[in-house]
């Protein structure tokens, strides 16, 4: 009677290990591949935005002294992503100690799907670069109807 | 006989006493010709005997608005359109603030609808979705405001003003016009119903962004503001600058010349007499001339004294007696706008260039008044601001942040140290292209104390750095001038 209680408490502890050796091989697996943070994107301010003007500002603050950050946006027709170059004619650049990354874009009519791709010099985040994807609809400029009647109205148009 | 020598003595009654009343009278002439000649003047005899002083007073009148001026105009297209800058000096900057004063009277007679802590984001979104946008360097306090402006009344509840935005014909607004006044403390907004003009109407908007917009003016700044680059951003919400596309840009050089006689040792007559010509525009023989132990040359007199330091800081100190009577903001004013306007006219060293109210502090009885200059670029292109750096004064070691510092009390000037130089356009423009961005990654790169700072950054600019070594004979240029909470860092543009 004893004896088949040691038994059930062997084999419940080693359920228990396999549990273990199990859930930390879940943990430990990606923490190996784990993405480092190297950039705060501020603008857009969210993964959706819609932007009233043609021209969009990207910005973010970067967190290490060297950073290389390369635009792209998904080209439709041909099914994937494709350089995105800013309206200083680059795509790719660096930003320094400074920290700061802001460039302008020129958007389509419609849905933008733009992605932001950033590394350091270092290997590990050369390898596993942080990604951020964005989607920016350029509705074209708000017009406001309210003022038309109100200078009508009045007079001024 | 007798009637004879009461006849007589009658007439010589009458002579003496006439011979008394002129002696008095020239007494009165004598007392009060000294008098004005000196900065303790009694104001009956001052006002009988004109002198300098009672002129500067006229023009006090003309300049007391001048050193209040907002030294940054910015039209804007709403958020993430255009943020255009209006050059300084120039008709459209002049039409703005002539308007925006009309704007600001009438704002100023009610009470604001709303008050509101200042929360950095908010007002950032206020600059940047609002046409006009006037900022100061300084906060104005309120009673300097309304006597510069000749405004009767003032809302009780406004400290001064640091900022303002105005919106006419609000449409969030109901149409009225709207107008936005920040103190140090909070945001006012204020709902103006009763006002007629139009100076600043969506008409007269449209007419000065076409004429300064970039595709007609290619001397025009087309900025961003910081609050579009997202909320989470480090940068001062309310912050201008060319954040993502460069911007080109033009700037004087300048030849610097320091005032005459400082650098090398003084001791003849003529050359005390060249010194005196060029500080007060004539030779006064009421100032006993002299040197300090330090070389300084000092001009003295019972109740003043100029001393004239080697790095071309020149000082006026009142040495005479002092009550302790607490004095008037508005009154200790007048009396440093009214010692600008007297240095001004007499000495070109503080002529030629534009200056601007930059603190105002108390200290005691008296009040402390800081003043900047700008140097006027011409041809309508603005103004660029002089950032004065590593001066000290040599006998008490203290430093020198501002161009000129004057401490006042109602009734007189008791220190005033400014820094004497006369810049002279060297050739033509110069092309520069610079955006925000690379700078600031150039300043990091190349300044050690920056080296191992982080953001935030307080401010930023385009200056012409004055330090006591770029001062004689030498060229200035103008440089890229990061401001954060240890100091200052300049880098020159190129």
């Amino acid at each position: 009677m004893v004896f088949s209680g040691v038994n059930h408490m062997k084999s419940k502890l080693l359920i228990f290990y396999i549990i273990i050796a199990v859930t930390l091989s879940l943990f430990i697996l990606p923490a190996s591949a784990e993405v480092v943070h190297v950039i705060d994107i501020t603008r857009p301010v969210a993964d959706t935005e819609i932007a009233e003007n043609e021209i969009f500002l990207l910005y973010g603050e970067c967190i290490y002294d060297v950073t290389t950050i390369s635009l792209e946006y998904f080209d439709d027709e041909a099914g994937e992503y494709k350089p995105l170059k800013a309206t200083d004619g680059r795509s790719t650049f660096n930003v320094g100690k400074g920290k700061i990354f802001a460039k302008d874009i020129k958007l389509k009519k419609g849905e933008n799907y733009i992605k932001i791709t950033a590394h350091t010099n270092t290997k590990e985040s050369k390898e596993n670069p942080e990604i951020f994807e964005f989607t920016i609809t350029y509705s074209g400029e708000k017009k406001s109807s309210l003022k038309d009647v109100f200078d009508w109205m009045t007079g001024k148009d | 006989m007798i009637k004879e020598s009461r006849t007589f003595s009658f007439y010589y009654e009458k002579f003496r006493t006439l011979l008394l009343m002129l002696l008095i009278i020239l007494c009165i002439v004598q007392i009060g010709i000294l008098w004005s000649s000196q900065s303790g003047s009694f104001p009956f005899l001052s006002s009988i005997f004109l002198d300098s002083k009672n002129s500067s007073q006229v023009s006090i009148d003309k300049m007391k608005e001048d050193f209040l001026r907002p030294h940054r105009v910015v039209l804007s297209k709403g958020y993430d359109g255009d943020h255009i800058i209006v050059p300084n000096g120039s008709d459209e900057y002049n039409i703005l603030w002539d308007s925006a004063k009309e704007y600001l009277a009438e704002a100023l007679k009610s009470k604001p609808s709303q008050i509101q802590s200042i929360n950095e984001e908010m007002w950032g979104l206020i600059v940047a979705k609002n046409p006009y946008y006037f900022e100061f360097k300084t906060e104005i306090p309120i009673e300097l405001v309304c006597w510069g402006l000749d405004i009767k009344k003032s809302s009780d509840s406004i400290s001064g003003i640091d900022r303002m935005v105005i919106y006419p014909e609000d449409p969030e607004n109901s149409y009225y016009d709207t107008l936005y006044l920040r103190d140090k403390s909070n945001i006012y907004t204020f709902t103006i119903s009763n006002y007629d003009g139009d100076t600043l109407d969506t008409a007269q908007f449209n007419t000065l962004i076409n004429k300064l917009s970039p595709v007609n003016n290619p001397n025009s700044r087309n900025y961003k503001i910081a609050v579009e680059t997202g909320s989470k951003t480090l940068l001062p919400k309310d912050m201008i600058a060319p954040l993502s596309a460069s911007s080109n840009e033009k700037y004087l050089d300048l030849n610097m010349t320091s005032f005459v006689g400082v650098r090398g040792h003084t001791s003849s007559l003529v050359d005390y007499e060249a010194i005196q010509l060029e500080l007060f525009g004539e030779v006064r023989n009421d100032y006993y001339p002299d040197e300090d132990a330090y070389g300084s040359v000092v001009f003295k007199k019972s109740d003043s004294i100029y001393r004239i330091y080697k790095n071309s800081v020149i000082e006026y100190k009142y040495i005479g007696n002092q009550s302790g009577e607490k004095s008037r903001m508005i009154e200790a004013y007048q009396k440093a706008v009214s010692f600008i306007s007297e240095v001004t006219d007499k000495s070109k060293y503080m002529s030629g260039v534009n200056i601007y109210l930059s603190s105002v502090g108390e200290q005691n009885n008296s009040y402390i008044f800081k003043f900047d200059y700008s140097i006027p670029q011409g041809d309508g292109m603005g103004d660029v601001p002089v950032l004065v750096k590593d001066f000290i004064i040599p006998n008490s070691g203290t430093p020198l942040n501002n161009a000129i510092t004057i401490e006042a009390t109602s009734k007189r000037v008791l220190l005033c140290r400014w820094v004497a130089f006369n810049p002279k356009a060297n050739g033509d423009y110069r092309d520069y292209r610079w955006n925000f961005p690379e700078y600031v990654d150039t300043a990091y790169n190349s300044i050690a104390e920056l080296k191992n700072s982080d953001l935030p950054i307080k401010d930023y600019g385009i200056y012409y750095v004055v330090t006591d070594k770029k001062l004689n004979g030498s060229t200035l240029s103008p440089s890229f001038v990061l401001f954060n909470k240890s100091g200052n860092y300049d880098i020159p543009l190129n």
